[in-house]
């Protein structure tokens, strides 16, 4: 490849104009902002990768959180706080259906306006309780993941019982009021960020079947998710591990074609057999 | 409902705090290395100042739920191609959202009055940008990651994820149109100089 000289190298207003985006930084504070959101994106997903994680353990994740963010210096303890406070309560109402539900909720309601906007993409753990509990039925799942509108009564405070779809549900309520908002595709994508980890923990378990059904569902709540390729990738896995070989290699022939992003399909030749 | 108290916990007490702890500096480190890089690649992609922390945010989302299949060479590519892809999307939205009509919220994106230099670059930025915007999103990635980033062509498309023979005509095809357009402008600039 022959590289053409840079505009940006010789005179004139084209350099001119480059020149000024060479100098361009990002305002006061936002190199901070995105620290203190990678930390708590960090917390999430180990959160969530945990499958065995109870209630003691998620709150003290949340409390060491805490403690390492302002030992690390990522920021003021106020910064710290804005994002782990909403976080910590969030993780209660997400245990609710093991550990009692009347409290949690009312928590929830106090919480979620505060929540900064910044940080809304910080996953709502709609479907946090399923790895915590025992395998879900796919309809469970699929519930939990989807921005379903729920029925129109406004909150009844104290008669949830403890059963996942109502936990699901309730999660999801949110959803309509942040419909136009910028933090609708932040929710979405914490949902589908948890979609995939759940299809990566099927697979570590060793459950392709398993695997599939949540691609499926995956597919199904989103049709144009941003992680797309993501669940394509985990499908051409799970295909090769159930030993449907042919059908991997098409899925994969399908990704390359339409993510050609490198990342992904690093290893996913050798899976396949190729 | 709390079986346990919430005490400030010391890390070894947090089951996963190892490798919470590792898996947060690996982080740390992936914005530290690229993220004013990063940041200008978002905003000459179209992605305006104060939409920039949230697209950033979900792409750092995005690092950190699939931390574990980055290898640590690929580490700039996979941000690189995952900002590529999101800011596509927000900006897809943003424009469909546009259509509405609200013209005010890029009237506010620089609110502060600003030295005579800056204004200067800063007008300088906003024709940059103009003349990017007139740019396929794919031209546009290609040719900022060239002409700003000073990246090789082979690191592009390792960046992105393209042959390297998409990466050349993509190159090619964006620089005729940016010198297209911005000798357009200089013309319509020296008319205005001429004639006031």
């Amino acid at each position: 490849m022959t590289e053409p000289v840079r505009f940006i190298g010789s005179k004139g207003l084209k350099a001119e104009l480059l020149a000024s985006a060479k100098a361009d930084r990002a305002p006061e504070g936002s190199r901070r902002r995105a620290l203190v959101a990678a930390a708590a994106a960090v917390a999430a997903s180990t959160k969530a990768a945990t499958a065995t994680a109870t209630l003691g353990t998620l709150a003290r994740v949340a409390a060491w959180k805490w403690f390492a963010m302002g030992a690390v210096g990522l920021g003021t303890v106020v910064a710290a706080k804005a994002v782990i406070a909403p976080r910590a309560t969030t993780v209660e109402v997400s245990t609710a259906p093991s550990a009692g539900p009347k409290a949690p909720h009312a928590k929830r309601r106090v919480a979620s306006p505060i929540r900064p906007r910044a940080f809304d993409a910080i996953p709502a753990d709609p479907a946090l309780p399923l790895p915590v509990s025992p395998p879900p039925e796919p309809a469970a799942n699929e519930s939990a993941i989807a921005p379903v509108p729920p029925a129109a009564k406004p909150e009844p405070p104290a008669i949830k019982p403890p059963t996942p779809a109502v936990a699901a549900r309730a999660t999801a309520e949110p959803a309509p009021a942040r419909a136009a908002g910028p933090s609708t595709s932040g929710s979405r994508l914490a949902a589908e960020i948890t979609a995939i980890d759940q299809m990566k923990s099927a697979l570590a378990g060793g459950n392709a079947a398993d695997a599939l059904r949540r691609v499926d569902a995956y597919r199904a709540a989103f049709p144009t998710g941003t992680l797309a390729a993501e669940a394509t990738a985990l499908r051409v896995e799970a295909l090769a591990r159930a030993g449907r070989r042919d059908e991997a290699r098409a899925e994969l022939a399908r990704l390359r074609a339409g993510h050609p992003e490198s990342p992904l399909l690093e290893n996913l030749g050798q899976i396949v057999g190729e | 409902m709390n079986p346990e108290p919430l005490a400030l916990a010391a890390p070894e007490d947090a089951i996963v705090s190892p490798r919470a702890q590792a898996r947060e500096a690996r982080v740390r480190r992936m914005v530290e290395a690229h993220f004013d890089a990063l940041w200008r690649f978002m905003r000459r992609l179209g992605v305006e100042t104060m939409d920039v922390d949230d697209v950033m945010q979900q792409v750092l989302e995005i690092a950190a739920a699939r931390l574990a299949d980055i290898a640590a060479s690929s580490e700039r590519s996979f941000l690189f191609s995952t900002a590529f892809r999101v800011a596509s999307e927000q900006r897809r939205r943003r424009q469909s959202r546009r259509e509405v009509g609200d013209a005010a919220l890029t009237r506010t994106e620089d609110p502060t009055p600003e030295p005579d230099a800056l204004t200067e670059q800063a007008r300088a930025r906003a024709m940059l940008d103009q003349v990017l915007a007139s740019m396929p999103t794919e031209l546009r990635a290609v040719f900022t990651l060239y002409e700003i980033e000073e990246m090789t062509m082979a690191e592009i498309a390792e960046l992105l994820g393209l042959p390297s023979g998409t990466v050349a005509s993509r190159l090619r095809r964006a620089r005729e149109q940016f010198e297209a357009h911005v000798d357009r402008l200089q013309a319509q600039m020296r008319r205005k100089q001429v004639l006031p």
